[in-house]
């Protein structure tokens, strides 16, 4: 069993993924949050194998969220999603992750990338 | 000095002395003594000069009448008058050389004591007389600043002028020259100035001009080995004399030459002023208080059409410069009464081939060095390019603003869209497992054979267990409530958006002033919804205004995202949490709606409040800045829809943008009898 955790600022969004994930989380055991900080703390705690997150959120932006969660365990799995297209962020999160989605996409498309992780 | 004269008698015999004593008192002299001896004469001089002395040559003592006279001679210029029996040679040749004022021979007659004693007074009042004048004309004559010289004029056969023979000199001439009184007088002038003779034309002939037209003559000459100056003056005070004065002029040569120095570096300042005036790049009219143009720059000339050969002179009334003059009369009045600068912007002008164009001018006093107005300078520059830059500018402004927001409201789309794609799949997942389960109700309500009805029910329990029924049934109106609730909100937005587009009508139509701030809401709703809440109290029954919807919610736009980043300030500083935006809109009077735009963000100081509506001004980094943009909001506000805008800010606690819009119904109706 892998642990997952979705970090996203927009609770529709997140309760939206929780229903589409349905099928997919026999193997996994998945968490969501939308507060980062709060999210973090999570991460802490649960020490997930994959982090899937937001850019742009009050209180802490993905980037930095994924950077603490690195210094927590180098070889945690992490995919960058993000509305944000601008080559700033862009270039930033390359070196934070090597799996960045620009919003909207298709579930389909996070979900293979979720299983190519392993 | 008393008119009664004294006289001092020398004698040593008594009885001689007694009758001179008796004799010169019947005469109406004063006899202050007599005295036996030369010690005695002088010491009774020391104590009561007498004017005359009547001195007996043979007289007792160490000095004799003659030694005595010698010693006095030295001390005092008393005249003194020999009494001798003894005439011999010897003794008158000794006598001779102290210059007495008389001889007599004893026995002394009266009458010839009488006139002897007149005749030495009068001569020693004269010699006084002459030598304390020549004494003066001496000291003058020494102390004059200039060389003087003085020659007999000595002629040659032919009764030409032979040479010059220096006569006197004074000290100046001596210190001049370096030479001694020795060494010049009675000399030829030929021979101590040889130099003289290599002149032309001859000399001589000058001064042969001289003598006979009795003026005075000046000549200037230079010694180039010494670089002095000097102006010779001569002239002719007698037949056969001449006398020249020299005037040493180097100094005040040297001080014209400074002058001529000072005058060149005037005219060079001067020149450099121009020079200046002339390579600044602009209008520079400069006018006297007789309103006399005096000044006309280069740039004038080409900005004007017209030279400053035409203008200067003229009265600055009279001139026909085609500007504006009813706000140049203005300034120029309001300049001069305040005395102080006075701006003017926006001046138009055309120059001589009609082209237009637009001035920034300022109106400056002129003062003299005891700071009285001595007139007024004007100083112009075209901004016509600048105007149109700014205009551009502006448009551009509006275009980079709704720019800026694009990723904001992208992402604002992108939300709702990944939603509603991820419950779409859940929902093409469900209707598959409702399908399996439709199926398997299907196969049962199809069966007859009865064995295998309890088979599939069984298979019908498992399906919905295993599908969980139960959760899809909570579940699928949840996600299409979701879904349909994103839909509606990316049509928000793209509704919202089109009241933002053809920004270009600058037709005034009805407006909602409170959707007007929705939409900008929706806009806008990426930059803030991060950090701040945004509360709305909006007057229902606010009437329609006439505006220009675009340009308005341009206003807002600025407004909010202002109010958003100073909000992001203030919590980056820690001085609060989270933000808040208020907007409340409100009918103030019949006439009349009001907005107010409050935030709790950074705030301003006052000297940047107090600026924030000028161009080009802005608070935020080069780059980043909608500071710009409230000064469109003024003009926008103020210009286009002759409203008001008012800032209010507290540093570190908040701003408040306050905005008065007429409701101009009457304009409305206006506009659409034009359109129907």
């Amino acid at each position: 069993m892998k642990k997952i955790i979705f970090i996203d600022d927009e609770e529709n969004l997140l309760t939206s993924l929780k229903r589409s994930l349905r099928n997919l989380t026999e193997d996994w055991i998945p968490f969501f949050e939308t507060d980062p900080v709060k999210a973090f703390e999570l991460i802490e705690k649960e020490m997930p194998d994959v982090i899937v997150t937001d850019y742009k959120m009050p209180g802490m932006n993905g980037i930095e969220l994924l950077e603490k969660s690195r210094k927590l365990n180098p070889s945690v799995k992490t995919i960058l999603l993000s509305g944000q297209s601008e080559n700033e962020v862009f270039e930033k999160a390359k070196k934070v992750t090597d799996n960045y989605i620009t919003k909207p996409c298709d579930f389909d498309e996070l979900k293979k990338t979720i299983l190519s992780l392993f | 000095m008393s008119d009664i004269k004294k006289i001092l008698i020398v004698e040593d015999d008594p009885a001689s002395g007694f009758y001179l004593k008796t004799e010169l008192e019947s005469l109406g002299y004063n006899v202050t003594a007599t005295v036996s001896s030369g010690l005695e004469a002088i010491s009774s001089i020391s104590t009561d000069i007498p004017d005359i002395i009547l001195m007996d040559i043979i007289i007792e003592g160490k000095y004799d009448g003659i030694e005595t006279a010698e010693k006095i001679n030295k001390l005092y210029s008393i005249p003194i008058i020999y009494m001798s029996s003894n005439t011999d040679k010897k003794n008158i040749e000794r006598a001779k050389k102290t210059a007495p004022s008389g001889f007599l021979i004893k026995p002394v007659k009266k009458y010839e004591l009488y006139s002897n004693i007149e005749s030495a007074i009068f001569k020693s009042e004269i010699d006084r007389k002459i030598s304390e004048s020549e004494r003066k004309y001496r000291l003058l004559f020494e102390h004059m600043t200039d060389s003087f010289l003085y020659f007999d004029l000595s002629y040659d056969a032919n009764d030409k002028i032979a040479d010059l023979i220096i006569t006197e000199v004074n000290e100046k001439f001596l210190l001049l020259t370096g030479m001694s009184k020795a060494d010049v007088i009675r000399q030829k002038i030929s021979s101590l100035f040889p130099k003289i003779e290599s002149l032309k034309p001859d000399w001589r002939e000058i001064v042969e001009r001289i003598i006979n037209d009795k003026a005075t003559h000046k000549f200037r000459i230079s010694i180039p080995e010494t670089q002095k100056h000097f102006i010779f003056s001569v002239y002719c005070p007698q037949i056969n004399q001449l006398a020249v004065i020299i005037n040493d002029v180097t100094e005040s040569k040297l001080h014209e030459s400074i002058q001529i120095k000072n005058r060149d570096k005037i005219l060079q300042a001067h020149q450099e002023i121009t020079n200046i005036l002339e390579s600044i790049d602009s209008i520079i009219i400069g006018v006297n208080t007789q309103d006399i143009i005096t000044h006309w720059s280069r740039k004038a000339g080409e900005t004007f059409g017209i030279s400053s050969e035409d203008i200067i002179g003229k009265k600055i009334t009279n001139s026909n410069i085609k500007w504006d003059w009813m706000q140049i009369y203005e300034g120029i009045s309001l300049c001069l009464t305040e005395d102080k600068a006075y701006a003017l912007n926006d001046i138009n002008f055309s120059n001589n081939t009609g082209d237009s164009g637009i001035l920034g001018i300022t109106i400056n006093p002129i003062r003299n060095e005891k700071v009285e107005i001595i007139g007024f300078l004007i100083f112009g520059k075209d901004i016509t390019e600048k105007k149109q830059m700014e205009a551009q500018y502006y448009q551009d402004q509006k275009l980079i603003s709704i720019g800026e927001l694009a990723s904001g409201i992208a992402h604002e789309i992108n939300t709702p869209t990944q939603y509603v794609n991820n419950n779409t799949h859940f929902l093409l997942d469900a209707f598959n497992d409702f399908s399996e389960i439709i199926n398997s109700i299907n196969e049962i309500s199809t069966t007859d054979d009865y064995n295998k009805l309890s088979e599939n029910l069984q298979n019908l329990k498992t399906l919905i267990t295993e599908k969980d029924i139960e959760y899809l049934s909570s579940e699928i109106p949840v996600a299409i409530n979701q879904s349909l609730e994103g839909l509606k909100r990316i049509s928000e937005i793209v509704s919202s958006m089109k009241s933002f587009s053809h920004p270009e009508t600058d037709k005034m139509i009805f407006t909602d002033v409170n959707k007007s701030i929705n939409d900008t809401i929706t806009i806008t709703r990426n930059e803030w919804k991060y950090d701040s809440e945004l509360i709305t109290h909006f007057d229902e029954n606010l009437p329609e205004i006439a505006s220009v919807p675009a340009v308005l919610n341009q206003v807002f736009i600025n407004i909010i995202v202002n109010a958003s980043q100073a909000i992001k300030e203030a919590i980056n500083k820690k001085i609060i949490k989270r933000g808040e935006i208020k907007i409340k809109t409100a009918l103030k009077t019949h006439s009349l709606i009001e907005i107010i735009i409050t935030d709790n963000g950074i705030g301003m100081k006052d000297e940047i409040s107090r600026r924030i509506f000028d161009p080009f001004f802005t608070t935020k980094d080069v780059g980043k800045g909608t500071g710009q943009g409230l000064a469109i909001a003024y003009s926008a506000i103020v210009k286009k829809h002759k409203g008001t805008i008012q800032v209010k800010s507290i540093f570190e606690k908040g701003t408040s943008f306050i905005i008065c819009l007429p409701v101009r119904q009457q304009e409305i109706i206006h506009e659409k009898n034009n359109i129907y």
